[in-house]
């Protein structure tokens, strides 16, 4: 009982920051509506039994990737001019419904009765750092090491277009 | 070999590409301005090291199938898109050397980043569960997108660049939300636990079929079929010609080999697929080819061309889930490597005929250059009669497979729709060759263009595989 109250006061703080960083014309207003809707998002993790991702979520969303956008947003410096606030035009309308479509339609019929499943048994350890590294080293050891390139990529690439003199 | 392990052996071509990229990134920090000169060679005589290696692995008698616990898969099918790939990233190294000269553009780290795409390409081709798969394609596609804008000072090749990436970041979140369905409701990531799931049919659930549909819709982003293709004449046309050449064959290679794949091997269920593939077949070619009539310049021409082929694999993937895999694999592999000789050719053609800032892509420009220059000149009209799949050339040959496999198994109507589209074709592909031969020069006389001999040997090498590829024996 608790569980589902604590679930639908964290599903409304996460939609409604969520439509602020859409809705707002001040960057900053949208980045912090970010950082809630971050933070929301971590304890419905927690909720769900799964500690590392909660914490790597604050971490790395929360903590670095929210850096970098104020970094962003500092360095393009706008002008207030600038930030006048966006007309929906017909297609947008359109894409964006279509779009919740394909989003919401899998969702909604997960959450009616023909599609629901009953939850799965926890195993012993789930979800913590133990149960994920070792996923992580063995079944998909091969993924995670290919990432590392991945990443890699990006940085010499973001160099390779972003550097002033070649 | 026997006291490594095999994880090291089997996937020695991918260890041998990544140490490269790695080796040639260092290269220019170690070394400097004798780095740069360097890495040209160091890279082509890497990627035929590796070559050598898929090769070699080949030639093994057994095959050493699943590794890493089953997330990848090292068989005939996957050690030939390795090797297809390979061919396309070397092609695209000598094509490039010449070109980055002439435009006086600094190498850099564009040939680490070709090694790069070639790793993810490698990943891509062995992927055999979803993780893999999806970072496979998302290492190829971001070395891809940096490639295609290398050129920032042209705007042509920027604006490729940002196309491809923002159409291209659109699919992933297409295919990493199919993923993301599919995991939910089998519960699986690795191919073959999908297919046992299905077969014993105790789903029922749409989310399998949804989650399908947006792999298909991401993966047909990815290889540019016909309705999700409007990035790719842009971006062919717009990136600088060699990089070109890697996006419409190695790239291409990696994606529809693993969307065979995955077709074939996760959800090769009796039926299912045939009408939704059979419809973006008969769209993806006829389009591509309607699209491919109209233009004036040979470049885009190639690139609504390459929508085009794209479509001529459809139609043997419509075959999918009614002919065996290992048949389907081996006509979708004959076919890319046909391709990729055929169309790499092209477009490193094109990287050396445009001139300087690639200016001359149009079919005037190529008037009269058979007398000029002969030698080039018969290279690029030996491509065009390929594309165009006339007879003793390997395009013919791959085409005639994929055809007879979609014949096999009562795809009539289909077949019919792409071998009319194939007549359609050879109007603007023997159109460059009218423009080569048979139009007088006007005006001043033009001296021919000079040809290095590292460009010859390549043009060599394509033509030799497109004439020799239909005789070899049927593909490995």
């Amino acid at each position: 009982m608790l569980e589902a109250i604590l679930f639908y006061i964290l599903a409304a703080v996460l939609l409604g920051m969520g439509l602020l960083v859409i809705t707002r014309t001040n960057p900053i207003a949208s980045a912090l509506g970010l950082v809630a809707a971050f933070a929301a998002l971590a304890a419905l993790y927690a909720l769900l039994s799964a500690s590392l991702v909660a914490i790597i979520q604050v971490l790395v969303y929360a903590g670095g990737i929210m850096v970098l956008m104020i970094f962003v947003i500092m360095l393009l410096n706008l002008h207030p001019d600038d930030l006048k606030p966006m007309k929906a035009q017909g297609l947008t309308v359109v894409s964006a419904l279509m779009g919740a479509l394909v989003v919401l339609g899998p969702v909604i019929w997960v959450l009616s009765p023909a599609g629901s499943q009953p939850p799965a048994a926890l195993t012993a350890g789930f979800g913590d750092i133990f149960a994920v590294g070792d996923k992580m080293f063995t079944g998909y050891l091969f993924p995670f090491e290919m990432l590392s390139l991945v990443l890699l990529t990006a940085i010499v690439g973001a160099l390779v277009l972003a550097k002033r003199k070649l | 070999m026997d006291t490594f392990p095999i994880e090291l052996t089997a996937l020695l071509p991918l260890w041998i590409v990544v140490g490269g990229a790695l080796a040639l990134l260092l290269l220019e920090a170690l070394l400097g301005e004798e780095g740069r000169k360097a890495s040209p060679v160091l890279a082509g005589t890497i990627l035929v090291l590796a070559l050598g290696c898929v090769f070699h692995l080949l030639s093994l008698k057994g095959m050493p199938g699943s590794l890493f616990q089953g997330a990848v898969v090292v068989d005939l099918y996957s050690l030939t898109l390795e090797g297809i790939c390979l061919l396309s990233a070397l092609l695209t190294c000598v094509f490039s050397a010449s070109y980055l000269r002439r435009e006086r553009a600094v190498t850099g780290e564009y040939y680490a980043l070709i090694l790069l795409a070639v790793s993810g390409m490698f990943t891509l081709a062995l992927a055999s569960d979803f993780l893999t798969f999806f970072v496979g394609l998302e290492l190829m596609s971001l070395a891809a997108y940096v490639l295609a804008g290398y050129l920032r000072v042209q705007e042509r090749s920027t604006e490729a660049a940002l196309k491809y990436f923002m159409l291209g970041v659109f699919a992933s979140g297409f295919l990493l939300y199919g993923i993301a369905l599919l995991y939910g409701a089998s519960g699986v990531l690795h191919f073959p636990d999908l297919r046992h799931f299905l077969e014993q049919g105790r789903y029922s659930s749409p989310l399998v079929e949804a989650g399908a549909a947006l792999l298909l819709v991401g993966l047909g982003f990815k290889v540019a079929l016909v309705p999700f293709h409007g990035w790719a004449p842009d971006v062919y046309d717009g990136a600088p010609a060699p990089v070109a050449a890697l996006l419409s064959t190695g790239v291409k290679t990696a994606a529809f080999g693993a969307f065979t794949r995955l077709f074939a091997e996760a959800f090769g269920l009796p039926g299912n697929w045939v009408p939704a593939f059979a419809v973006l077949a008969v769209l993806t070619m006829t389009l591509g080819n309607l699209g491919a009539l109209g233009q004036e310049s040979v470049k885009r021409m190639l690139a609504y061309s390459s929508v085009a082929q794209a479509g001529y694999l459809m139609v043997g993937l419509s075959a999918a889930s009614l002919a065996p895999a290992d048949d389907l694999e081996r006509a979708v592999a004959f076919y890319l490597l046909a391709y990729t000789l055929m169309t790499a050719g092209a477009f490193g053609w094109i990287a050396w005929a445009a001139g300087k800032g690639e200016t001359g892509t149009g079919f005037e420009d190529y008037r009269g250059l058979g007398l000029k220059c002969p030698w080039m000149a018969f290279m690029m009209a030996l491509f065009m009669f390929s594309l165009a799949g006339m007879t003793p050339t390997a395009g013919f040959f791959g085409k005639y497979y994929l055809f007879k496999l979609a014949l096999d198994h009562g795809l009539l109507g289909l077949v019919l729709v792409a071998v009319l589209n194939s007549f359609v074709s050879a109007y603007y592909y023997l159109r460059v060759v009218v423009f080569l031969y048979m139009k007088p020069v006007e005006g001043k006389e033009t001296a021919g263009l000079p040809a290095p001999l590292d460009l010859r040997v390549a043009f060599l090498l394509c033509g030799l595989g497109v004439l020799a590829a239909g005789f070899l024996k049927f593909p490995f």
